[in-house]
């Protein structure tokens, strides 16, 4: 999951792998994203809105992608950037 | 948008006759009397008109009454002015809700003391503070130049590491979600005036949100609003840290957002370039690393220009160089679409009728610019 823009300017990069998780949080990541309507959303429409893009990899090697801004997350998506972001699940990084 | 207008029209006109404006902006309003059905559009039009909120603000009422076939006679009871009191300033608590339910819960007015919750008095004195400093520095009457009401509403969404402007009101998050320390961002004078100056932008040259056009959107809001602190502070462009946002990171991600005087040093990852050299040529598309086309990235060297040329001449900055960049964002000359070359020339242009052709002010501005290597028009001399 990648989230940049914002007044800090910054971009953060999550990846969670659903592999390292313990039973409980994996099964709440995958609710979640079964929950999500993966589609692009409108981009913010405000300056130092945020900008989001969401990717899923499946273990079939399927790759679904979502980018969409501030205020325009498709369904579910408002709930799953939440969890990933606000989290302590993965490795986080900033920068481009 | 639509669900802002529906909460505003049962909140305003169910059981309350003859109220303020208090609920929410008046832009809300003008909405629901635009688009609601005759009967709650005539009982918008009609708060719209006796709130006290919009009496400062009849001339922005013009488009509105005309595709409601009202004439302008009809409303000239309103002043023209802004009353002597100057804009409204109010804050809402959002609760930890998001865009759908705000402006939240009015939790202080203009005329209310302190209350218990921090972020409340510092959103509300932060806008108080920038407001002023328009006012006071260069006769601008708030955000738009016409006496709009101040309103911020703070503690949206859970932990949101964002301040912004949604271009009629403030909205703050906590912070305290890994990037902004929580508090911080109701806290920076800097960062409450950038975010309020993307609304006087807005409202003057309204610079594209993308590319170049976008990175001087960004800097003029990283000038004011360290102009606002500084103005503040009463301190002297010579001793001015040139940082926006500083203390309001996590301390183990940096020091600061930005360095206007030294772009690319606020934290770890800054990769902010400080001249042209360096300028990052990102694609304007929707991949959200590539930031509008650099608009966080590149503003870093308007924003040189601006701290290299302040620092040249010392004293106060919002007295020297700050009125030739304010009088660039807003007398009209500044294209929504200018690029960096185009800014810098208005502003070599603005300083030398302000200050004169070949004045030490008009020799400092270009020297601005030729430090971070935007290309000028030769000096005539
Ligand atoms: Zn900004």
């Amino acid at each position: 999951m990648v989230r940049s823009g914002g007044v800090a300017g910054m971009v953060l990069t999550v990846d969670v792998d659903a592999a390292e998780l313990d039973p409980d949080a994996a099964t709440a990541l995958t609710v979640l994203v079964d929950g999500c309507d993966l589609v692009d959303g409108p981009p913010s429409t405000v300056a130092d809105g945020f900008a989001y893009e969401v990717t899923v990899a499946g273990d079939d090697g399927s790759v679904r992608r979502a980018r969409f801004g501030q205020g325009g997350a498709p369904p579910g998506a408002d709930a799953l950037v939440a969890w990933v972001i606000d989290g302590s699940h993965g490795t986080r990084r900033l920068g481009r | 948008m639509a669900r802002r207008g529906v909460s505003v029209v049962s909140g305003r006109l169910t059981g309350v006759s003859g109220c303020r404006c208090e609920i929410a902006p008046p832009s809300l309003l003008l909405a629901v009397a635009e688009r609601g059905d005759p009967r709650v559009r005539d009982a918008a039009l009609r708060t719209l008109l006796t709130s006290a909120a919009l009496r400062s603000r009849r001339s922005s009422l013009g488009p509105t009454l005309r595709r409601l076939g009202i004439s302008p006679a009809d409303v000239a009871f309103l002043p023209a002015r802004a009353p002597a009191t100057g804009p409204d300033n109010t804050v809402y608590d959002m609760a930890g809700g998001d865009e759908g339910s705000l402006p939240g819960r009015r939790v202080r007015g203009s005329a209310d003391a302190p209350v218990a919750d921090t972020a409340v008095n510092e959103a509300f004195d932060g806008a108080a503070s920038t407001a002023a400093f328009y006012r006071d520095v260069f006769g601008r009457d708030s955000i738009d130049g016409r006496g709009l009401d101040l309103v911020s509403s703070v503690h949206f969404g859970q932990r949101y590491d964002n301040a912004f402007w949604t271009g009629d009101q403030m909205v703050y998050g906590d912070g305290g979600g890994g990037v902004f320390a929580a508090g911080a961002l109701t806290r920076a004078l800097d960062v409450v005036a950038h975010e309020l100056t993307h609304g006087v932008t807005q409202f003057a040259a309204a610079l594209q949100y993308r590319g170049q056009s976008g990175a001087l959107n960004e800097s003029f809001s990283d000038v004011f609003g360290s102009l606002v602190a500084q103005w503040a502070r009463g301190q002297d462009a010579r001793a001015a840290t040139w940082l926006i946002g500083e203390g309001t990171l996590e301390p183990t991600l940096g020091g600061a957002l930005r360095s206007m005087i030294a772009p690319g040093t606020a934290f770890s990852g800054d990769d902010q370039p400080a001249d042209m050299d360096g300028y990052a040529d990102l694609p304007v598309d929707d991949d959200p690393r590539n930031d509008n086309g650099g608009v966080h990235v590149n503003s870093g060297i308007p924003n040189r220009a601006f701290a290299e040329a302040a620092r040249a001449l010392g004293g106060r900055a919002w007295e020297t160089v700050g009125p030739v960049w304010y009088t660039v964002l807003t007398d009209g000359r500044l294209r929504p679409t200018a690029d960096f070359a185009a800014c810098a020339a208005l502003t070599v242009t603005v300083a030398g009728e302000r200050y004169g052709e070949g004045s030490p002010q008009q020799d400092a501005v270009r020297g601005g610019w030729e430090a971070v290597k935007v290309r000028l028009a030769a000096d005539p001399r």
